[in-house]
C-alpha cells in the first residue's frame, strides 16, 4: 500500500454521493421535536406536593395567628392589664419575704 | 416564504415550532453527507441525522448567529458522529470482509496502480479500515482527506489546536496504511 494508492482510494471515496434522506424525514424529525416542545409532566413527589401546598399553609397560619390575636384582644377586658400584673408580681416576689 | 436562515430561526425562537421543519428540509442533505462518512448503515444513518436535528432544536438558544447556521449545524453533526463512533468502538462492531465485496478486495490485492476502484467500494473499504483508528483520529482524517477541509477549518469544527490536527492526521494516515495492509493480508488467507 503505497502513497499513490492511498491517494487513489481517498479520491475515489471523496466523490461518493451520500444517501438521500427519506421523503418523510422532516415529518419524523418534527414529530420528535413536538414531543420535546410539550411542557414536561408535573412531578408529584412528596417534596413537590409540599412545595405546591406551601402558599396555602402560609395563608392558613396567618389566619390562625390573626384569630389568636383577636381572641386575646377580645378577652383583654376581663383579664388584668399588663401594668397591674407586673405590680402584683413585684409585690409578691420582692416584698413577700418582708412579711414574715 | 422566509429565505434567510437567521430570520427563520428568529421565528422559531418566538414560538413558530413548525418552521423548524423548513430548517430540516434545507439542511438534511448536508447532515446526511457528513454522517455518511462515519456510518454506512442506512437505518443507523437516519437515526443519527434525526439525533443531530433534535440536538439542534434542543440547543437552538446556544446559537449566537456569529457564524453561519450551517457551520454550527455541521459542528452538531460532527459531535453526534464522534459520540456514535465512541459507542461503536466500545461495542466493537466491525464490517466483515465479506461485506466489502470482491472488487474492493481485488483492488486492494492488486500490487499495481492501474486498477480503478468505484466510489462506493472505496467508501466501504475506507470505512472498514478506519474502524481501526480512534474516533478522533478518524474524524480528523475524514475531514482532511474526504471532505477536503483545511487545518484551520478542522480546528474550528473540532476544537483541536492546529498542531493536534496535524499530529492526529499524520498518525491516522500511518495507522490507516497499516490497517489496509492487514486487510490485504487477511483477504489472501
Amino acid at each position: 500500500m503505497n502513497e499513490r494508492k492511498m491517494k487513489q482510494l481517498f479520491e475515489a471515496a471523496r466523490v461518493e454521493s451520500a444517501p438521500v434522506a427519506p421523503g418523510d424525514f422532516d415529518t419524523r424529525v418534527m414529530a420528535a421535536v413536538r414531543r420535546e416542545a410539550r411542557p414536561p409532566v408535573m412531578a408529584t413527589s412528596l417534596w413537590d406536593q409540599i412545595g405546591m401546598l406551601l402558599p396555602r399553609l402560609g395563608v392558613a397560619s396567618l389566619l390562625l395567628i390573626g384569630v389568636c390575636i383577636a381572641a386575646d384582644i377580645y378577652s383583654g377586658g376581663a383579664a388584668p392589664g399588663l401594668t397591674a400584673s407586673v405590680d402584683q408580681l413585684s409585690e409578691q416576689w420582692l416584698f413577700g419575704a418582708n412579711r414574715d | 416564504m422566509v429565505t434567510d436562515d437567521a430570520e427563520l430561526l428568529e421565528r422559531i425562537r418566538n414560538g413558530a415550532v413548525d418552521d423548524f421543519g423548513e430548517i430540516v428540509r434545507r439542511h438534511q442533505a448536508r447532515v446526511f453527507a457528513i454522517l455518511h462518512r462515519y456510518e454506512r448503515d442506512p437505518q443507523r444513518l437516519e437515526d443519527l441525522a434525526q439525533e443531530t436535528f433534535i440536538k439542534t432544536w434542543r440547543f437552538l438558544d446556544k446559537f449566537d448567529g456569529r457564524a453561519p447556521f450551517e457551520h454550527w449545524l455541521s459542528k452538531v453533526a460532527l459531535r453526534t458522529a464522534l459520540d456514535h463512533l465512541r459507542k461503536r468502538k466500545r461495542l466493537q462492531q466491525e464490517m466483515s470482509l465479506s461485506e466489502l465485496g470482491e472488487s474492493a478486495l481485488d483492488w486492494l490485492r492488486d500490487p499495481g496502480e492501474g486498477a480503478r476502484i468505484e466510489a462506493r467500494q472505496a467508501g466501504e473499504l475506507l470505512a472498514r479500515a478506519m474502524d481501526e483508528l480512534s474516533p478522533e483520529d478518524r474524524q480528523v482524517l475524514t475531514l482532511l482527506e474526504l471532505e477536503g477541509r483545511s487545518v484551520k477549518e478542522i480546528r474550528e469544527l473540532t476544537g483541536f489546536s492546529s498542531v493536534t490536527v496535524r499530529v492526529r492526521a499524520y498518525r491516522a494516515r500511518a495507522r490507516l496504511k497499516k490497517a489496509l495492509i492487514n486487510l490485504k493480508e487477511t483477504s489472501h488467507e
